[in-house]
């Protein structure tokens, strides 16, 4: 009886009335208009190496970037940095010509023996194991790294590893054999002038990693004819497909394939953890984290040396549950970013994986 | 008619069935939390007035449920109303009086706090400096104008009027925005991704950094990061197009992008993205809402200490200096766990750390809640109505004990009755 009183049409009625008014009075969001201080307003100023203008030009504060300087050895040739050279350095004498690179790479990129047995292939040498790694130390500034001297039949390579706060540095100095010999002391020299500096200190040579100046994209004076690549006679051009600017089919026993494809954006790239993690997904491989990443990426220069390749190598399945192996590289080059992807058979791929190496460190992009 | 509405609200009936709605909502809201995520089902279950319900492939919402809003109000008015109809001043009652008070200024505190507090968060590196917290979780299309020299005017647009094919336009803006389009969660890709729906733009970062619609995320470690393509537009001529995201300012999200980016977009990704119009410099960001102070922190030192031999964090602490130059007040303080700063109206709480070297920050929570010592009142009043009540209940007791008392003592034997025997 009471519950039917309570229940009544006339006190819904009431109740209903009472909370249109109350929701009817419920605010909006509004567009507001505010005065802000300039980033110069808010004081006191922080070190540059810790902050950066945020797409709305005030002051917030960023992890800090690694810096370097260093003194130029009277022989070399200061040439401009690359997207991937904070340091980059031109050695000539006579017909001989030697380059030096200063490169800052996040995370181990690989590892000691990796890289080292990757610059040994660069001058024809051939890989060594653990045991067999010789290793000089060298005085970095104001740090010990070591230092790797690969003599090779025609060219040799100086390379000097230092990891210093989450950063690999490489100093990598390539070049004819006799010309590498000869500048060895002074890059020891060289290196011992680094400084892991703080931004302010404005010295005459100062790079912020791993942000370099801007190229200057006019090298080619307008004598573009379009990238090359070396191919082995085996592989057959594909036909065009959307997006790709070449593509090779590649047979295998057993009707076994896997097929190359080269993409290029003009600087429009997603990200390497975001590119990886979609390759990983084309072959039903889950994502992996920023570090497992990192540590997975595996670095080789490419043969002009003006730039560096960051490759990975994954077997997983492809959507029919075979299982298919996959090797992605990115390369930047100039304001542009290149993509290489071999994807197919584990045989095939294991048999053509130095062939597809070769084709990403050797293109011509001029 | 009156008589009938004091009824209703004052009825007992009533307090039963909210209770049992309000018992069925946290059920629901909590089930809800696997689907939607803490804050996504805070916001539709409890911090609003009613549940709505979207039918399938419809642009409208009905309410299904009352919300915790609806319901605390209707708790809150159904014993306000049960006391005026009810109340009779009397000392007996007073302990009753302050229990109950003490509930409704806790009811009337919590939905103001619900309202009116604002949470935000200033991170700030070693050695660094902030004015301004930004949201935790709101963001705003920011445009900037930095023409003057002496400051930036603001014209902040709530992320809510982003929506696909609207027209955005205010006093203070000599141009219309556009919102071509709108992604509520997103992520940064490039053209070999062949994601549907991907959006670039024609002037801006957006030239070189495409990006993609992503399912929006409930999970509490990951938040959702909106991107926006917005076109400028003034009479019929457009300025260009521009993608605004958080993926560009937010923390950690442009940090981690920064990270993988910032080298081969050549430091793009770190200049403002700006415009000109009829002679006025202008800059557009996507970002979280700024709450600006008149006042500085800097961060002096962010200690992290652990226990020995372990991983395990012991304290986080934080020596800052606070700047205001409107008082001429330049002062030091320690903020740890446990021992917030309260300054302005607001409260910084030690909130994330990070202890890397060469890296380290601190973060802080920043909580303006005009209603913060609502608690504490209604701690208060509960507490002494509690303490009135019982000795109310006391001293009657006592008093029911006294009167007893003679009664009993004529019973007992009386030493001069027991010396008379002697």
């Amino acid at each position: 009886m009471k519950q039917a009183k309570f229940l009544s049409s006339s006190n819904l009625f009431l109740c209903a009335g009472l909370l249109s008014a109350v929701v009817i009075g419920c605010g909006k969001e509004e567009i507001n208009v505010y005065t802000a201080p300039k980033d110069s307003a808010a004081p006191p100023a922080y070190s540059a190496a810790e902050s950066r203008t945020s797409p709305n030009n005030a002051a917030i504060t960023a992890p800090p970037k690694p810096h370097v300087t260093w003194k130029t050895p009277a022989d070399w040739e200061d040439l401009a940095p690359t997207s991937m050279r904070v340091g980059n350095f031109s050695i000539t004498e006579g017909e001989q010509k030697a380059e030096m690179a200063i490169l800052p790479f996040p995370g181990s990129v690989g590892g000691e023996l990796e890289n080292v047995n990757r610059w040994r292939g660069e001058v024809a040498l051939d890989p060594v194991t653990d045991k067999e790694l010789e290793v000089e130390e060298v005085t970095i500034g104001p740090v010990t790294g070591k230092l790797y001297d690969l003599i090779g039949p025609k060219f040799s390579t100086v390379a000097a590893i230092l990891e210093k706060d989450g950063t690999s540095w490489f100093f990598k100095m390539r070049g004819d054999k006799e010309l590498v010999a000869k500048n060895k002391r002074v890059l020891v020299d060289f290196l011992k002038t680094i400084e892991f500096a703080a931004p302010e200190k404005q010295q005459a040579h100062i790079a912020i990693a791993p942000y370099a100046e801007e190229e200057d994209e006019d090298d080619n004076s307008g004598q573009d004819q379009g990238p090359k690549w070396q191919t082995p006679a085996h592989w057959k051009e594909g036909p065009p497909k959307q997006m790709v600017v070449k593509n090779w089919d590649i047979a295998g026993a057993d009707n076994k394939t896997a097929n190359i494809a080269i993409s290029s954006f003009p600087g429009e790239v997603g990200g390497v953890v975001q590119n990886v993690n979609r390759w990983r997904g084309q072959i039903g491989l889950p994502p992996m984290t920023e570090n497992e990443i990192r540590d997975a990426i595996k670095v080789m220069e490419t043969s002009d040396g003006q730039s560096e390749a960051l490759y990975v190598d994954f077997t997983g399945k492809d959507r029919s549950g075979q299982p298919t192996r996959m090797i992605s590289a990115i390369v930047p080059q100039g304001g542009d970013t290149w993509f290489y992807k071999i994807l197919g058979d584990i045989a095939v791929i294991e048999r053509e994986k130095t062939a597809f190496l070769k084709l990403v460190q050797t293109a011509n992009y001029h | 008619m009156l008589r009938r509405l004091l009824n209703f609200f004052s009825s007992l009936w009533l307090t039963v069935v909210l209770l049992a709605l309000a018992l069925v909502l946290v059920f629901i809201g909590t089930l809800a939390q696997v689907k939607l995520g803490l804050y996504v089902a805070q916001e539709e279950y409890f911090r609003s007035f009613f549940v709505w319900w979207q039918p399938a492939g419809t642009n409208f919402k009905l309410p299904v449920f009352p919300a915790g809003w609806l319901l605390g109000t209707l708790l809150l008015v159904n014993l306000l109303v049960a006391h005026i109809k009810r109340f009779k001043l009397s000392w007996k009652k007073s302990g009753i009086l302050l229990i109950h008070s003490g509930l409704i200024f806790l009811l009337v505190g919590q939905f103001l706090t619900e309202v009116y507090q604002v949470e935000s968060v200033m991170r700030i590196s070693e050695g660094g400096s902030k004015n301004f917290s930004e949201d935790s979780r709101k963001n705003e299309l920011a445009i900037i104008d930095v023409t003057e020299a002496a400051s930036n005017k603001v014209i902040s647009i709530p992320e809510s009027f982003l929506r696909q094919g609207e027209e955005i336009r205010h006093p203070e803006l000599p141009f219309a925005i556009r919102v071509k389009t709108y992604f509520e969660n997103s992520t940064p890709t490039g053209k070999m991704d062949d994601t549907p729906g991907k959006i670039s733009s024609t002037h801006g970062i957006g030239k070189r950094l495409q990006f993609a619609p992503m399912k929006i995320t409930a999970t509490m470690d990951d938040d959702n990061k909106p991107t926006a393509l917005v076109e400028i537009v003034g009479g019929n001529e457009t300025t260009g197009e521009w993608i605004v995201s958080t993926w560009l300012n937010r923390y950690p999200w442009f940090e981690s992008l920064n990270a993988q980016m910032g080298s081969l977009l050549e430091g793009e990704l770190e200049k403002p993205q700006s415009f000109t119009y009829a002679g006025r410099n202008y800059e557009i960001a996507l970002r979280a809402i700024r709450y600006y102070k008149p006042y500085t922190v800097t961060l002096l030192e962010a200690t992290h200490d652990k226990y020995q031999g372990t991983e395990i964090p012991k304290n986080f602490s934080s020596q800052v200096r606070i700047d205001n130059p409107k008082k001429g007040e330049q002062r030091e303080v320690l903020i740890y766990m446990n021992n917030p700063l309260r300054y302005e109206g607001e409260t910084y709480f030690q909130f994330q750390m990070n202890a890397e070297p060469g890296m380290k920050s601190s973060a802080f929570q920043v909580v303006r809640n005009p209603a913060a010592i609502t608690p504490y009142v209604s701690c208060t009043l509960v507490g002494v109505g509690m303490i009135v009540q019982f000795l109310m209940h006391l001293v009657a007791f006592g008093r029911r004990r006294n009167k007893a008392t003679p009664t009993r003592v004529v019973s007992e034997p009386n030493p001069v009755d027991v010396g008379g025997a002697r």
